[in-house]
């Protein structure tokens, strides 16, 4: 097997799996496999070197496949007819609930997307979650023996260049409370506001800045901002959107805290990413997040008493005893996901569908 | 409540801490005031009051009293029942409002049957202070007299039966005033009823038409900014190379500000 192709619904600047392809592609093409990155869509001009348009006629019967999937698309028949080696990697669907209230187109092609897994578990002998939550998941929806084949989180990735202007800005001495995640429902950015406003109570002099790209026109944008409003919180929060890579480094550095209050996250790369800025995480306990945070940052499992939980912030923040214990745990956690790592599982799932193509 | 693997933190220390510092905020009382989730929050909200309140009050609102300079007959006050009746007698006789004392006891005499209304009418009018507003009820004094004759053991007994007997024509034909206006009244609120589950069904038509509306704008907005997002993209990489080029190295944000 000497070509392993990757196949995504788009290609994005910044987005998580996107990096992931784009790294994944790096390793295949350094050991030796043609790889290449085939996606629906790839507008951005900062990452469209990094992928070919999608055409059927463009892979071979018999090339591999890594398929990434996410909610359904046209490129999915295609994958699920293809009758050479491939693989599914999932990277979980965000559950329809969440965006019921707010997109119910959305909510719907989310709920057939997840619903689809059923009928796909039959036609991919070889699958992986890049967390044992996703792995887990897919269990579930009937899949065999998933593999878990994390997301690498490189400190290379980093040019060490943050926007200079950005860090003099965030530098001024207030607490800076960060978080990075598109705005989503699923993300629960409404909680994060309403704790931040218990925060304040302790420290009048810090701002929240959450880093996401997000739609203008999105409900839940609205409410989002609506929330922010109600809490007289306009000068303290920044909805920053879609940021440079310099940019959002001058937020790692300058940040004090990352802290999430998100009810649904498969992996969460910022958390690792965190890490490597020695900003300590707490995080509400969901999903993915305690695979993740492994023997390291601190979890909250309630949300009701948000006094208690800004005021757990308010330490993590201040008291630099407790700053330096977690810190030291994140340290060894965030090595966990070098991609030095993660690849020789890369090299173990390819084995397998190796093994599974010759059995057919 | 706190979840950690740090094998070096302990759990209950550190939940001491946070209640501390809880405590601590609680003393420096800087707790911001906190605002209540409302419906406006809601996305997509728009206010929406079609529903014409002005007729269903109209149909539930009791006739309102009104104070006359020349006197009334006690038929103006016994229309009235419960709580509207004491205050109406209280704002005519007594041309105040009930103290709250007044009104309580009033309104217990009338829940246990120990007190008519001509009863209550009868005692604001020959209290002391109602001789002094000397406002003229007329039919009151028959009634009061009558109901205070039946207070007077065994004699009032035989009197009660006796009235009753005399009254029993006049008791048949109010029942039967009772039945069809009840009868009417409870037909006049099923038709209220159904106006308004009419107006409610107009309303939420419109609410889903201009749901439906609203979405449809926004899925072209959404597909009008996927199509401009590419040339927007390029325009600000276009931006972003002048400014390196200069050697301004800073690019000022508007979000950031």
């Amino acid at each position: 097997m000497r070509k392993i192709h990757q196949v995504l619904p788009d290609l994005v600047y910044g987005d998580a799996i996107s990096n992931y392809a784009i790294e994944m592609k790096g390793y295949l093409r350094g050991h030796g496999y043609a790889s290449d990155i085939f996606a629906s869509r790839c507008y951005d001009a900062r990452v469209t070197h990094e992928a070919r348009i999608f055409k059927p006629d463009l892979i071979e019967e018999n090339d591999a496949i890594l398929y990434h999937h996410s909610i359904g698309s046209e490129i999915t028949p295609f994958v699920i007819e293809h009758t050479g080696p491939k693989c599914l990697i999932y990277h979980n669907i965000t559950p329809a609930r969440f965006f019921e209230p707010y997109r119910p187109d959305f909510a719907k092609k989310l709920a057939e997307g997840r619903s689809n897994l059923g009928e796909m578990a039959a036609r991919f002998a070889v699958c992986a979650g890049d967390s044992a939550y996703n792995a887990s998941e897919l269990k579930e929806w009937g899949f065999v023996n998933p593999f878990v084949l994390p997301i690498p989180v490189s400190p290379n990735k980093w040019s060490g260049s943050p926007d200079s202007g950005l860090m003099n800005r965030l530098g001024d001495g207030k607490t800076n409370i960060l978080f990075v995640g598109r705005i989503v429902p699923s993300k629960c950015l409404h909680d994060l506001v309403a704790a931040f406003s218990e925060y304040l109570s302790m420290d009048l002099d810090a701002r929240l800045i959450i880093v996401g790209e997000y739609l203008p026109d999105d409900p839940y944008y609205s409410h989002l901002v609506h929330t922010i409003q109600r809490h007289g919180l306009t000068d303290q929060v920044t909805l920053a959107g879609k940021v440079s890579d310099g940019e959002l480094e001058a937020c790692y550095r300058s940040a004090d805290l990352f802290w999430s209050m998100s009810e649904h996250e498969g992996f969460c790369v910022p958390v690792i990413e965190a890490m490597w800025f020695d900003v300590p995480v707490l995080a509400y306990r969901s999903s993915a997040i305690p695979e993740t945070l492994g023997e390291s940052g601190i979890m909250f499992t309630e949300k009701g008493d948000l006094a208690s939980v800004a005021a757990l912030a308010r330490l993590l923040v201040r008291d630099e005893e407790l700053r330096q214990v977690v810190l030291r745990a994140q340290t060894k956690r965030r090595s966990d996901f070098l991609p030095a790592a993660v690849w020789p599982r890369l090299d173990d799932l390819i084995q397998r569908m190796e093994e599974e193509f010759a059995s057919r | 409540m706190i979840e950690t693997q740090i094998p070096d933190i302990n759990v209950d220390e550190l939940m001491e801490k946070v209640r501390a510092e809880v405590r601590e905020r609680k003393k420096r009382g800087a707790v911001p005031p906190r605002t209540v989730p409302h419906a406006s929050d809601a996305p997509g909200f728009r206010p929406y009051s079609k529903v014409d309140f002005s007729k269903i009050y109209g149909v539930w609102e009791p006739e309102l009293f009104q104070e006359k300079d020349e006197g009334y007959h006690i038929n103006d006050f016994l229309k009235y029942h419960d709580q509207q009746f004491v205050i109406n007698a209280y704002r005519g006789i007594l041309t105040r409002g009930p103290d709250s004392e007044g009104l309580n006891y009033f309104l217990k005499g009338l829940h246990t049957a120990k007190l008519t209304k001509a009863d209550i009418l009868g005692r604001l009018r020959y209290s002391p202070e109602g001789r002094a507003r000397n406002v003229k009820v007329r039919g009151l004094l028959l009634h009061f007299c009558v109901q205070s004759l039946f207070k007077i053991p065994i004699l009032g007994y035989f009197c009660r039966l006796m009235i009753s007997i005399l009254n029993l024509p006049t008791l048949v034909s109010n029942v039967q005033i009772i039945d069809s206006s009840s009868a009417a009244q409870f037909q006049q609120q099923g038709q209220t009823l159904r106006e308004l589950s009419k107006m409610f069904e107009n309303a939420m038509d419109e609410v889903i038409a201009s749901e439906r509306e609203w979405r449809a704008s926004l899925e072209q907005r959404l597909k009008d900014l996927e199509y401009r997002n590419l040339s927007r993209e390029t325009v600000r990489d276009d931006a972003s190379a002048r400014i390196r080029e200069s050697g301004a190295g800073e690019l000022e944000r508007h979000k950031f500000a």
